[in-house]
């Protein structure tokens, strides 16, 4: 209801309401008193003459002689038009006609003009004096006003229910003009809150030939199509620009850590120059000795003991050499991933203990990427032991090798080997550091903290990339993704052998 | 400087130069090659390996590849080209010893000891290495040597 008499309709018919209120009441009155007065004259003209006439016949004839006379002259008035009382008073005449309606009392005086409704009278009296031979006398004549009075209020019948067909048309009229109007501007809201609503593939516009509506219609669609430009540009703006964050914040990353683990990698090669030789001496000297002690005897067990651990410093050392890219990584060849994940997890099955359940997940057709078998199995080694050691109280390791398809910085089709373990996890330090050599979150003996750090220096010498995902007690899951391998650096690897290596 | 020990009763004794700044390692070298009968020179760097090569004779140089001042390629090439009648094994500590000691085609120890190949060493060794191993290829070359002659 409070709706609809927000409503244009409603106010149209509310102003004309208001507008017929005045009107209606003024023109009612007006007319009524016309009709009234119109139809009194006309009463009161007709009853003079022919007043005048009957007192006429008075004048000249000799009616006022008799009585008898006088009264059928009475009678034939009250015949003849509307009179129903008829009286003639002289000096020595006083006659009435019986042929009116009994019980009419005549007034003392005539009525006065036309005021015919007035007072509730009924009956309109004349007087006319009357003159003959010198006899004089007053003529009553008394006329009905009933039928005059039944024509008024016909008449107002008939005013009424012409206004009243007026009013209830115009009414009309007014609600319907005032829905045509609005029905554009209410189909134009309809479709403009759909376009709010998100709808941004409608168009706006009003289908009306008003000029007004039809220009509101174009200017609100201007400024759909406007907006619906400028949001679609601004959606792309920002989703290329969070696009182009989020790579940056992930290149940023991972040169972060590129950069820590080049760091500690120069540093690592820098030492370990150092120590192959520093190890020289020791190795050679310990070894001298040991050609000049006798065989049974503390001393060549002391030297012995002092050889085998020059000999553990040495593969640590090669270790680190390998995580500082140092690496004997010898020539570069395709090799089929799923081969050697094939030969890594015969051995590896053989070495962890039944509570370890170890799964394959190797899709078909897996391209062949560039590596070196003997470095790729101790890569695979690596990451299977880290992810033994993760779970010692019983767990599933799975070693898959699919084909990702990536966005974003890397090739689109990607070789894709990975580790997964249901162990213990780690947090986002952790994840930081895990590469680094020395590393380690287990107890100090249980492992050199080398494994992935060189895991890592294999992977980066491959040209590959090396990534950990894992949560504190959701697993890990380590993936190392090779580019796809180029036919053509087969052929080269194939036409440069190396004669150095068989030197050693 | 020098020390030409060869053992009195092999008058033949190859005679062996070695190169490498690191005073520990040449000297636990010469006192092994000594030891297998070797007659041994000791020089600390590439220009006075090559000084000293002028007067003395030299079957065999050993050189590290990796020393202040001219490095090891440098002084292979030199010798390949001045006394080509003497051969030479390269070794190599590897890793990257000096930021401005890093070149591309020298970052591992491989590619050391290829950059020595390349530049006309006839064998290489990467440190540390056991006497076994040295002799080996010690030995090796110098048979080369006496089968091309």
């Amino acid at each position: 209801m409070e709706r609809l008499s927000g409503t244009l309709a409603s106010r149209i018919a509310l102003v004309m309401l208001a507008a017929h209120g005045v009107l209606l009441p003024a023109l009612f009155f007006g007319l009524m008193r016309g009709v009234e007065r119109a139809l009194a004259d006309q009463f009161i003209a007709q009853v003079r003459g022919f007043s005048r006439a009957v007192a006429d016949e008075f004048e000249l004839g000799d009616a006022l002689d008799s009585v008898e006379r006088s009264r059928a002259l009475l009678d034939s008035a009250i015949l003849r038009g509307d009179g129903v009382y008829a009286e003639l008073r002289g000096a020595d005449i006083n006659v009435r006609s019986e042929l009116g309606p009994a019980g009419i009392q005549r007034p003392k005086h005539q009525n006065l003009d036309v005021d015919i409704a007035q007072g509730g009278h009924q009956i309109y009296f004349l007087m006319l004096p009357v003159e003959h031979a010198g006899k004089q006398a007053e003529l009553w004549l008394g006329f009905d006003e009933a039928p005059t009075m039944g024509q008024i209020g016909e008449a107002r019948s008939r005013i009424l229910i012409a206004l009243g067909a007026y009013f209830a048309l115009t009414m009309a009229l007014g609600v319907l003009v005032g829905y045509w109007l609005s029905r554009p501007l209410i189909e134009l809201r309809q479709r403009s809150k759909r376009v709010a609503s998100g709808d941004y593939t409608l168009t706006l516009g009003a289908s009306s030939s008003l000029r007004e509506v039809a220009e509101l219609g174009e200017d609100l669609e201007r400024m759909r199509s406007e907006l619906v430009g400028v949001s679609e540009r601004l959606r792309y703006e920002i989703a290329a620009k969070e696009a182009v964050e989020s790579e940056r914040r992930a290149l940023e990353v991972q040169l972060r850590r590129r950069h820590r683990l080049e760091t500690v990698g120069t540093l690592a090669g820098g030492v370990a120059h150092e120590f192959n030789n520093a190890l020289v001496p020791i190795i050679l000297y310990t070894e001298s000795m040991l050609l000049d002690a006798p065989a049974p005897s503390a001393q060549r067990e002391q030297l012995e003991g002092v050889l085998s651990a020059a000999r553990r410093a040495r593969e640590i050392v090669r270790k680190v050499l390998t995580f500082s890219r140092n690496i004997d990584a010898g020539q570069l060849v395709p090799v089929r991933l799923e081969a050697i994940v094939d030969e890594a997890l015969k051995l590896f099955r053989a070495l962890v203990p039944p509570n370890i359940e170890v799964v394959r997940e190797v899709e078909d057709g897996i391209p062949e990427v560039l590596a070196d078998a003997g470095l790729l199995s101790q890569l695979i080694m690596n990451l299977c032991t880290n992810a033994y050691q993760a779970m010692r109280s019983g767990g599933t390791l799975t070693i898959g090798v699919h084909v990702a398809r990536h966005s974003g910085g890397e090739p689109d089709r990607v070789v894709e080997l990975f580790v997964r373990d249901t162990g213990h996890g780690m947090d986002a330090v952790t994840m930081e550091r895990i590469f680094e050599p020395f590393f380690t979150t287990r107890e100090v003996g249980s492992g050199t903290g080398l494994g992935l750090a060189v895991a890592h220096g294999i992977a980066i010498s491959f040209g590959a990339s090396i990534l950990v995902e894992s949560s504190p007690g959701g697993g890990s899951t380590f993936r190392v993704r090779f580019p796809p391998a180029p036919t053509t650096v087969f052929s080269h690897a194939v036409a440069e052998p190396n004669p150095v290596r068989s030197a050693r | 400087m020098t020390t030409p020990s060869a053992p009195p009763d092999q008058p033949a004794a190859p005679r062996l130069m070695i190169v490498d700044d690191e005073p520990d390692v040449r000297a636990a070298m010469a006192r092994v090659l000594e030891r297998a009968g070797f007659a041994v020179l000791l020089v600390a760097s590439a220009d006075e390996a090559i000084a000293a090569l002028r007067t003395e004779r030299v079957d065999l140089l050993i050189t590290d590849m990796i020393m202040p001042g001219l490095n090891g390629a440098d002084l292979i090439r030199v010798v390949k080209r001045d006394f080509p009648e003497i051969r030479v094994v390269a070794i190599s500590g590897g890793g990257n010893f000096w930021p401005q000691g890093y070149k591309p085609e020298a970052i591992t120890t491989s590619a050391y000891l290829a950059a020595a190949e390349k530049a006309g060493a006839d064998g290489a060794i990467s440190k540390p290495f056991e006497i076994l191993e040295l002799l080996e290829v010690v030995r090796s070359v110098i048979a080369k040597r006496d089968g091309a002659r």
